[in-house]
């Protein structure tokens, strides 16, 4: 311990924790086993500044012993919050529930679904990117916005965004016969109609691509490259027609004498939110708030010269 | 969060200053500062209303509604030759060596040219104190920077007039001082930065606060009386404000 406590190694071990953790460093890219490093040079730096307590004077122990506590408390709180506690992410939309969330580990791989104890659900999308979730035993909706976390049952909900399904709300049709343009929306399960045209979507492709076996797909959830394929059924007769917005008009069917054009696409929402459960945040606060007051009770306002600045002189 | 990654890093950078001042004032010339802070004088005067210091006229503003203030310009006329000429001498001597003689007439005229330069700008902000809020007024701002560089250059000869060692002890002490001021400030910031991540974004694992964490490490590091002090503290200054950068 006492070679720790001395000023070099101390400020050492201090710089290396300190360049592990710094988050613009990226240490996951370059070092292996990168959480087992953090953790061993966060421990170095607590029992480093526990050996500098040990070792200080008599009189001037109360700075580092604080300083020191507060470390050990920050580094066990976030290893425990580390270990026992869950992040991940809920995925809802608008009048869904869930009694679970998608669990991932602190280097984002998946670890599947995790029980919540209670069921959440999204009651309403919120103007501003915010939603209003429904909890139980709660009276009214509570509002989750992007500058406030809201706890319940121990999990901290937040950072609500909207995310696209991959799927659409309503589709706009437009038909021609060449003189006039009639509209009409469908969407999953409502046909619309067009003069004597009964209009259905069958499906749905946001961004639309072909395969190599010319097989259509959809290259993301996003609605970049719009698509869909309809039921159309006059008198009785049922046409498959294509519609890309990109190119309207691009299916002609025979025996139908119109051209389609989807017009305008809304596309289906959800709603993700991060999901966190920290039981030791609030001895991690402790910890921090130990360290700053012993720094502060380090502090000495009359200017005294350094150890170093002492031997220099004296050489 | 920024505010105080801010303040933390003022007093960073004043304690890495410090830290600097403690090693020039162990190992080199005392009058360097001086010799840096008379140029920076004889420079603003250059400067200041365009370079008519150097026709001995003084005025503020432009056009019609400029305000001319005599006798200022003469003051000031007085306060660039003389810093002009204790810069000059100073830094002669520094590249001559020895002359020691030469020093000081340096330092006679570089606090003649802070005596003119104080009595100039404080008569000039008296004069121009009725158009308080009119366009002459505009220039009351190099005036002011005028003072600042005085300031600076009588701070510089005073330091100089102290012995190294005593020089040297005291911009150690207060080098450490505000060295445990930023570090303090850099824990406050990670409490602050954590809490904000936990009541704002759920969890107090944030980016900012793990930032906040490293650069509240480093300050603790910065603190030890060891070698490469002045790198040190300069590492811990560039991660506060990383800290700011990163938009804490």
């Amino acid at each position: 311990m006492k070679p720790l406590a001395r000023p070099g190694p101390l400020a050492a071990v201090l710089f290396l924790a300190a360049l592990v953790l710094h988050p613009a460093l990226r240490s996951e890219a370059w070092l292996p086993e990168r959480t087992l490093a953090l953790a061993a040079a966060c421990l170095l730096a607590a029992v480093a500044l526990l050996a500098r307590a040990m070792e200080a004077l008599p009189g001037k122990r109360l700075s580092p012993w604080l300083v020191a506590a507060g470390g050990l408390l920050v580094l066990g709180a976030a290893g425990w919050d580390r270990v026992r506690g869950q992040e991940g992410t809920l995925t809802l939309v608008e009048g869904q529930s869930r009694p679970h969330f998608d669990e991932r580990d602190p280097g984002g791989r998946a670890l599947g679904l995790r029980p919540l104890g209670f069921v959440i659900g999204v009651e309403r999308l919120l103007p501003g990117g915010g939603v209003a979730l429904a909890l139980p035993g709660q009276k009214g909706p509570v509002e989750l916005t992007a500058d406030r976390a809201v706890v319940f049952g121990g999990f901290r909900f937040a950072r609500p965004h909207a995310v696209p399904t991959g799927g659409a709300t309503r589709l706009r049709i437009g038909v021609s016969d060449g003189k006039e343009t009639l509209t009409t929306d469908v969407g999953p399960g409502q046909p619309g109609r067009a003069g004597d045209l009964a209009i259905a979507l069958e499906e749905y492709f946001p961004d639309f691509e072909l395969d190599e076996k010319r097989q259509p797909f959809s290259r993301s959830n996003e609605p970049r490259n719009p698509a869909a394929l309809l039921t159309v059924t006059r008198a009785g007769q049922t046409h498959r027609v294509f519609v890309l917005r990109a190119m309207p008009g691009i299916h002609q069917v025979a025996g139908l004498d119109r051209s389609f054009a989807l017009l305008d696409v809304e596309p289906e929402q959800s709603v993700e939110m991060t999901v966190h459960r920290e039981p030791a945040a609030a001895i991690a606060l402790l910890g921090v708030v130990l360290a700053l007051v012993g720094v502060a009770a380090g502090l000495d306002p009359a200017p005294r010269p350094s150890s170093a600045s002492v031997r220099r002189e004296a050489d | 969060v920024d505010a105080l990654a801010a303040l933390a890093a003022a007093a960073a950078a004043a304690g890495l200053l410090w830290s600097v001042r403690e090693r020039r004032a162990a190992a080199g010339d005392p009058l360097t500062p001086a010799l840096a802070a008379g140029g920076l004088l004889t420079a603003l005067l250059l400067a200041v209303d365009h370079g008519s210091v150097l026709s001995g006229g003084f005025g503020a503003g432009a056009g019609p509604a400029r305000a001319a203030v005599p006798g200022v310009g003469v003051l000031l006329g007085v306060a660039l030759l003389s810093a002009l000429a204790g810069s000059l001498l100073l830094g002669a001597q520094r590249f001559a060596g020895g002359a020691e003689g030469t020093r000081g007439a340096a330092v006679g005229l570089l606090w003649a040219a802070v005596l003119a330069a104080a009595v100039g700008v404080a008569f000039a902000l008296v004069s121009l104190a009725p158009w308080a809020g009119e366009s002459p007024a505009s220039g009351a701002t190099a005036l002011l920077g005028l003072a600042a560089a005085a300031a600076a250059l009588a701070t510089a000869l005073l330091e100089a007039r102290r012995p190294s060692s005593t020089a040297a002890a005291v911009a150690a002490g207060r080098a450490l001082l505000w060295t445990r001021i930023a570090a303090g400030l850099a824990v406050l910031t990670t409490l602050v930065a954590g809490a904000d991540g936990f009541l704002r974004q759920g969890t107090y694992g944030t980016a900012t606060t793990l930032a906040s964490d490293s650069a509240a490490l480093l300050g603790l590091a910065a603190l030890e009386p060891t070698l490469l002090a002045s790198t040190r503290r300069l590492v811990f200054l560039a991660s506060l404000l990383g800290v700011i950068l990163s938009g804490g």
